[in-house]
């Protein structure tokens, strides 16, 4: 008699230890999504009206001519700019904690710190370091003679622009800020531990055998080790890519409330003001739906064109 | 095996169900929820005053919940429609109309003529009417305290007013006149270039003449309202308004006594002597006690001599939820909150001045402080009492003080002129006033019925 036919008493109560679980699932994440699905498509100003009013496709035609909307998808996008960057930071590190140094371990700890400290203590902490004229990297950037920006309020304007297409837009500093300050939390973080893991999991042989075939150590590392690691980066990729449609409510809520002008408003951002600020519950469902019908085709396509380039053993 | 499962099952969830019973001690006392913005300085009083509140009345037991103020609306409305929120709570004349409108909060007038020992001559008499109105919600007009019909959805606690603030200490050090009562933003601008130091010639400057972008202040003192509550229009373009906002933005970059807008020391920078003078409410006489300075206070200047000055005050209120279960507790709980024990509490906590005239003028109002001295108390009454405004607050006012808030951030940044940043809050307050009251919108209230 195999394992899994010893009874049906016995996956009966497999299900019955998921139930709770299940149950909790259902009522308060499940049934909410729906409801936002049902939402989106109703007019419901949640303080002044009672009960919600079908709207159609309005929340949508308004989402698409909302100039205000596409702004923050283009913030959205700016600020996962830094994904390749931070995943080749995070894979230099992980390359330099691969090896079997004493100190590796404690590295690997501080490196790591970041993400199991509190998020809000860490944006405050950042609200410092950036601050115009007290702030840690305006006064190390005055040390070698460099007038730092006010990152978080400040703007500049790119002549380049100017002088080779005629558009003049203002550029805020706040918008590498966050980028860099993600850098900073995020490279340590998650992304290295799975690149160390990666790294582990390569097999020693094939490092031997390129080495029998005379590799260098960037052949070893473009032959051997890049294509190895290929499902992790293309893993951490799609994560990173839905995290950052997702990402900016922190920053934006603790640091910077969206500004200046709008310029580090994320769709997550803007999603919670439209509903605990303006309290519209259609409109903001109707974002957050859009959020994921982009995510759902990003993540398609990302599968679907993955495997040409993802490499496995 | 199943029955094992089950039983197990139903163990962990009576054990978990346990954990949720209420406390013993507690036990057939009446539980009351209250909740306030506040910072934590302002929590011993409030704890005190709760305390007293309990010991009065043994048969019930408040429970206290304090949220600061950037998230307490925001808290207060998502509880509210969710009917979860607390029986008493702390109420702005900036968002009553919404509530009351909505149906969410009691009209105390009830409870008012009920009781024997009210007299509004008790109190100040002028916050009371930011929280009346007549007619049937959701269709409300503001009103006066004794106009017939009318109701009132919060019992007011306190009565506040903005300031100048000035250090005594740095203007002693130039041998600069303190500022007064016939200041004009001329002389803030002569006496804030002087205070502006850099004393170690590092190229920053240590010491700033001013600090604050407190626009809405300068122009209220002006006459500028940046409503019109009866037409319902917004009214941002008005000149006083704008010049206002010019003003702010000039102390900034024309002539550079006020530090560039930076979130992170506001509302800090007096306390530490960083700057010579700022605007403020009078809840920041405690916080401002923290300074090693010597500081004083005067009222806030006028753009040109010639222009009387308007001053203004306003007052926090308790509400009852309409959804509570114990209105008649409740209602003690807000009026025992703005009672003669309470009100002197309140006055010594330099965190507002309470609306009981009685504790106002007492010997407690500002007893544990030094600053500011006891001669300038009549200036802040005189604040007070003097001509008063009519309210400037409509329903939405989240939202459109938000975008506010936003497009004068754009001024501050010098990439708006502060009449287009007006001219958008007015747009955009206008479309919100629209969707709140339908039609109504710049023709006044009650014309469409």
């Amino acid at each position: 008699m195999s394992y899994r036919n010893r009874g049906s008493d016995y996956s009966r109560a497999g299900y019955l230890f998921l139930l709770p679980n299940i149950t909790g699932f259902a009522f308060f994440v499940f049934l909410p999504v729906l409801a936002s699905l049902a939402l989106s498509f109703c007019d419901w100003h949640i303080f002044n009206s009672r009960y919600p009013s079908w709207n159609g496709f309005g929340n949508y035609s308004r989402l698409m001519s909302s100039r205000d909307f596409w702004y923050y998808l283009f913030n959205t996008c700016f600020l996962m700019l830094g994904i390749p960057i931070g995943m080749m930071l995070s894979l230099g590190l992980a390359l330099l904690l691969n090896k079997g140094y004493r100190a590796v371990r404690v590295l690997r700890m501080i490196y790591f710190l970041p993400t199991v400290t509190s998020g809000v203590a860490l944006l405050v902490l950042w609200l410092w370091i950036y601050n115009a004229q007290y702030g840690l990297v305006n006064l190390t950037l005055a040390r070698f003679g460099i007038e730092g920006p006010a990152w978080l309020n400040g703007h500049f304007r790119l002549e380049f622009l100017h002088d080779w297409f005629g558009v003049d837009p203002v550029c805020f500093w706040s918008k590498p800020a966050l980028m860099l300050m993600g850098l900073w939390t995020g490279v340590g973080g998650y992304n290295m531990i799975l690149y160390l893991a990666g790294l582990q999991g390569i097999n020693p042989e094939l490092y031997e055998a390129a080495e029998v075939d005379g590799a260098g150590a960037w052949q070893k590392f473009w032959h051997v080790t890049w294509p190895m690691l290929s499902p992790t980066t293309f893993f951490i990729f799609i994560m990173s890519i839905i995290g950052g449609f997702e990402g900016g409510f922190e920053a934006a809520y603790v640091m910077t409330q969206g500004g200046p002008e709008g310029s580090t408003t994320t769709v997550s951002y803007q999603i919670f003001q439209e509903i605990y600020q303006n309290n519209q519950a259609g409109y903001a469902s109707s974002i957050a739906w859009f959020l994921f019908g982009i995510v759902f085709l990003l993540t398609l396509a990302s599968w679907h064109f993955g495997g040409k380039v993802v490499h496995h053993e | 095996m199943p029955a094992r499962a089950a039983a197990l099952l139903a163990l962990c969830l009576v054990a978990t169900a346990g954990g949720c019973s209420t406390r013993g001690a507690d036990e057939g006392k009446i539980v009351l929820s209250y909740t306030r913005w506040g910072d934590p300085s302002e929590m011993d009083s409030t704890r005190e005053i709760i305390r007293q509140f309990m010991a009065e009345n043994p048969g019930v037991v408040v429970r206290v919940d304090v949220v600061s103020w950037e998230q307490y609306w925001q808290k207060m409305a998502t509880a509210a429609v969710t009917g979860t929120a607390q029986d008493v709570w702390l109420m702005s004349p900036a968002y009553v109309e919404q509530y009351a409108g909505a149906g969410r909060i009691l009209d105390l007038m009830p409870f008012i003529r009920a009781d024997k020992t009210f007299n509004l001559d008790d109190y100040f008499p002028r916050p009371f009417d930011d929280y009346c109105f007549t007619g049937k919600p959701p269709a409300l007009q503001p009103a006066r305290f004794g106009d017939p019909g009318a109701r009132v959805y919060a019992f007011t606690r306190d009565y506040n007013c903005q300031l100048l603030y000035y250090n005594r200490d740095h203007f002693d050090a130039l041998g600069l006149a303190y500022p007064n009562e016939s200041w004009t933003w001329d002389n803030v601008v002569v006496a804030a270039k002087k205070l502006t130091i850099d004393f170690n010639g590092d190229g920053v400057i240590d010491q700033w003449g001013f600090y604050g972008l407190e626009y809405g202040a300068f122009a209220r003192t002006n006459g500028g309202l940046r409503m019109d509550v009866m037409k319902l229009r917004s009214t941002c373009s008005d000149p006083r308004i704008v010049d206002a906002v010019r003003f702010c933005h000039d102390l900034v970059y024309k002539y550079k006594v006020a530090p560039p807008p930076d979130a992170q020391i506001e509302g800090e920078a007096f306390t530490t002597g960083k700057a010579a003078m700022t605007l403020g409410g009078t809840w920041n006489i405690r916080r401002f006690n923290a300074s090693r300075f010597l500081w004083d206070l005067t009222s806030i200047p006028t753009d040109t001599k010639e222009r009387k000055r308007a001053t203004a005050g306003g007052g926090m209120g308790h509400c009852i939820y309409a959804g509570t279960a114990h209105p008649g507790e409740a209602w003690k709980l807000v009026k025992f909150l703005s009672a003669e024990a309470s009100q002197r509490e309140l006055a010594r906590s330099g965190t507002s001045v309470p609306v009981l005239k009685k504790a106002a003028f007492s010997a407690d109002f500002l007893a544990p402080f030094d600053r500011p001295p006891k001669e300038s108390y009549p200036l802040i009454f005189k604040n007070l009492t003097g001509e008063q405004h009519h309210a400037t607050y409509t329903r939405g006012y989240l939202e459109y003080s938000e975008f506010e808030r936003r497009m004068f951030q754009g001024v501050w940044a010098d990439l708006r002129t502060p009449e287009e940043a007006c001219r958008l809050v007015d747009e955009e307050t206008d479309r919100i006033l629209r969707r709140e009251y339908g039609d109504v919108v710049g023709k006044g209230r009650g014309a469409g019925e």
